[in-house]
């Protein structure tokens, strides 16, 4: 421990100037932070382009802290002083944590506190958000470029590797949606963020440990080459199915689904059709009926995949972006795929079988909160804090969320209460906000403790306040289905221009 | 005496490059182990394999009867390492580096490092980027010998530098690592014959000879033959002698296996009545 804080003293001496830089823009970060909870209430407003630059100026001091504090005892080489001191090499991977747990983790963890506090939340509340997002930093952050600078033997030799490593990055994401291998997934996402951030760590550790034990830059230069080409390669080869697999096995509550199935739905044959785009592809739509769903609970499908099956013709089967062949609108889904029409003409006049798995998310435990306009901002469980109030020069009503590290899962919806309630006049503009992680880690990978929505509402009249309703996500589940004899060309649709 | 550095059979390949080939060698405790040969035999590779800055491709180095590959900071606290073109933290100070290093070594004399700083001249508020490379090596040789190191391993200290620094220099070890162990790498032997108490000689990774010095300067001698008429070269020399010359009469070569008679013997069946012999001691760096 003594040598561990001796080398701890010398590297602060030494990068007095680098420290003081970061701890400024730590500074700054947690001030303008808790001044855009002040503009809270003035969405657009707080999106300055001085917090844009903090976003950037952070990690990039961080990262030449990093650099330079791992550089101050380079590893790779055979010519640094050090190699041939008596230092043990646990007390100077020991003094190099501490450095960075210090320099780069407290001032994060200070200024997250010092923000959530600034838009009302309790930091000891809010203590699993923060312990958290301190180990993504590690993991996304400070543990890959620590490696990557235990394998460097100077800033140039860094930002030359990590150059050529972002190219890579760059070429591979310009690249990849040509290739068809990389879909976001909505929900999901955070599968695939975990799965690179696992083969990150898995790959670092070691890379660090060996080094400093062993100094053999080859081989874990090798590491670094190979984890860098499985997280470029292998993530985005993660099926979406294994995902929601997955995702289906994480605890959740006890829910009877057995009654849930799915089947052709025939009130609304209408929406049934095979419409003809173009001269190749014809789309097949086919609507679809969740029956069973438990009282008090709704399905959102998050998937579909189905073999589309003729007797004496090869399947057509759509699976491999499953989240792409279904269309949800409140609550009626159809399938919706896109088939070749060569395929489509051997086929349409058979009756074929739709064969499949439609894969959903039940969602329940539904609370709704009232909150009064003008009013000081109430907790809303499972969302964070919500005001309401008119909402300046957005409408007559506007509602505003500020959601604490974990990105949301809920279903949430907005509506707004009339000031005056008779028969005539009802809650108004509804809305339902999109796009929700399934994570189930208490933050998400970002810098930004907080995340902000709203609602507003344009419609006239005075309101009294807002009503906010969450929807809990209770189960993942997988439900096959097999909607037989079905002729698709009593389904045909065929456009043809208006003159 | 114990042999404080030992190699047994010790290889270290670069890709398809041969760099040390089955090195056995032992340095006695408090020689003065001379390593010469010329560039690319194989010295510094040597020397780094015994203080672990590379591993071996094969076979052992022991110091203090300890695997290199083992060397734990305590081994470390009794070596002093100075190479030449070393990195030291130049942005601190001479005194500052002195300063730094002390804690890790409980051997570590104040008053000696007072009086290293003294004898070698060195400015101590002077950053270590600032000094002059003959300074360099004087802040890193007094760096490492500050805590009395059982062994100082000098890899080409003196290269690149004057005369005059040189003779400091020399004058710094032999003052302050008196008891140590010096093993000392250099491709000229003129620079360490004067104080050297065993020499090794590596040449393409092989080592040709390891030997105390009194018996190498025995070994060797210059011979120097005047004959009568021009000389007529024979073409059956004894292997042992090196560095053949000649010139109308005068021929001149090196005996690595000298012994008076047997020599004498030998020049006399090869060359027809020489008039003169000339005999001359010599560990000659041009040779090596």
């Amino acid at each position: 421990m003594r040598q561990t804080l001796h080398i701890f003293r010398k590297d602060i001496r030494h990068l007095r100037y680098e420290i003081a830089a970061a701890l400024l823009i730590a500074a700054a970060f947690a001030f303008a932070g808790a001044r855009r909870a002040r503009d809270f209430s003035e969405p657009g407003a707080n999106q300055g382009f001085a917090w844009g630059l903090l976003l950037f100026l952070l990690p990039l001091a961080w990262w030449i802290l990093i650099a330079r504090v791992v550089h101050d005892e380079p590893l790779p080489g055979d010519r640094q002083f050090w190699v041939t001191r008596p230092y043990a090499w646990k007390s100077l991977l020991g003094a190099k944590a501490l450095f960075i747990a210090v320099f780069v983790h407290l001032p994060l963890l200070v200024a997250d506190a010092v923000i959530i506090q600034a838009y009302g939340f309790s930091p000891i509340h809010q203590l699993t958000g923060l312990l958290w997002t301190q180990v993504l930093l590690a993991a996304a952050f400070v543990l890959p470029v620590a490696a990557l600078s235990t394998l460097t033997a100077g800033l140039l030799q860094l930002v030359l590797t990590s150059l050529a490593f972002s190219i890579a990055v760059l070429l591979y994401n310009l690249s990849a949606p040509l290739l068809h291998r990389y879909a976001f997934w909505p929900e999901l996402e955070w599968m695939r963020i975990y799965s690179a951030l696992l083969l990150v760590v898995a790959a670092s550790v070691p890379i660090i440990v060996w080094q400093y034990a062993r100094r053999k830059t080859t081989s874990t230069r090798t590491i670094g080459v190979a984890a860098t080409l499985l997280v470029l390669f292998g993530v985005p080869a993660l099926p979406w199915t294994t995902a929601f697999a997955i995702q289906s096995r994480l605890p959740s509550k006890r829910v009877d689904l057995s009654s849930i199935q799915i089947a052709f739905d025939s009130n609304r044959k209408w929406a049934a059709r095979a419409l003809f785009q173009g001269k190749d592809q014809v789309r097949i739509e086919l609507p679809l009926e969740i029956t069973g769903i438990p009282s008090g609970t709704e399905v959102k499908p998050d998937g579909l995949t189905v073999n589309i099956e003729a007797a004496g013709v090869r399947s057509w089967r759509a699976d491999r972006t499953p989240w792409t062949y279904f269309e949800n609108e409140w609550n009626a889904t159809s399938l919706d795929t896109a088939v070749d029409t060569g395929w489509y003409r051997q086929i349409r006049n058979e009756p074929v079988t739709f064969r499949g798995s439609l894969y959903l998310t039940l969602y329940g435990d539904g609370r709704t909160t009232v909150i009064p306009f003008q009013s000081r901002s109430v907790l809303v469980p499972n969302v964070g804090l919500c005001s309401a109030g008119p909402g300046p020069g957005m409408g007559n009503g506007a509602v505003f969320c500020s959601s604490g590290f974990r990105p949301r899962r809920d279903l949430i919806s907005f509506s707004f209460i009339p000031a005056v309630q008779d028969g005539s006049r009802t809650r108004t503009g509804q809305s339902r906000l999109e796009f929700l992680s399934y994570s189930p880690f208490p933050a998400g990978l970002s810098l930004e403790p907080v995340t902000q929505f709203f609602s507003f509402n344009t419609e006239p009249g005075a309101f009294a306040g807002a009503a906010v309703q969450t929807l809990e996500p209770l189960a993942h589940i997988r439900r096959e289905f097999e909607i037989r004899d079905i002729r698709l060309r009593d389904f045909e649709v065929r456009l043809t221009p208006i003159h | 005496m114990n042999d404080i550095v030992r190699t047994v059979d010790l290889s270290k390949r670069f890709r398809s490059t041969v760099v040390l080939d089955c090195l056995n060698m032992a340095v006695p405790e408090g020689s003065v182990y001379g390593l010469v040969g010329p560039n690319g035999a194989g010295k510094t590779t040597t020397l780094q394999i015994l203080v672990n800055i590379r591993r071996p491709s094969a076979g052992t180095a022991e110091i203090f009867g300890h695997d290199s590959r083992q060397m734990s900071p305590c081994d470390f606290a009794q070596i002093g390492y100075v190479a030449e073109n070393q990195e030291l933290p130049d942005w601190m100070t001479v005194q500052g580096f002195l300063r730094y290093l002390k804690p890790f070594y409980p051997t570590w004399d104040s008053a000696r490092a007072a009086e290293l700083l003294h004898q070698f001249d060195l400015p101590p508020n002077r950053k270590l980027r600032h000094l002059s490379r003959g300074m360099r090596m004087k802040a890193a040789l007094a760096s490492s010998l500050a805590y009395r190191p059982r062994l100082l391993v000098l890899d080409e200290p003196f290269s690149g530098l004057d005369s005059l620094v040189r003779d400091e220099l020399i004058e710094g070890i032999l003052d302050g690592a008196e008891g140590a162990t010096i093993r000392i790498s250099s491709h000229d032997l003129g620079e360490i014959e004067s104080f050297a108490s065993h020499i090794g000689y590596l040449d393409r990774g092989r080592l040709q000879f390891s030997e105390e010095m009194s018996s190498l300067t025995e070994r060797f001698r210059e011979i120097e033959i005047v004959t009568a008429t021009a000389a007529d070269i024979p073409t059956n020399w004894p292997s042992s002698w090196l560095n053949k010359e000649h010139s109308d009469s005068v021929v001149r070569f090196i005996d690595t296996q000298f012994e008076q008679e047997r020599t004498m013997a030998q020049v006399d069946r090869l060359f027809q009545n020489p008039k003169k012999s000339r005999l001359g001691r010599c560990l000659c760096a041009p040779f090596l």
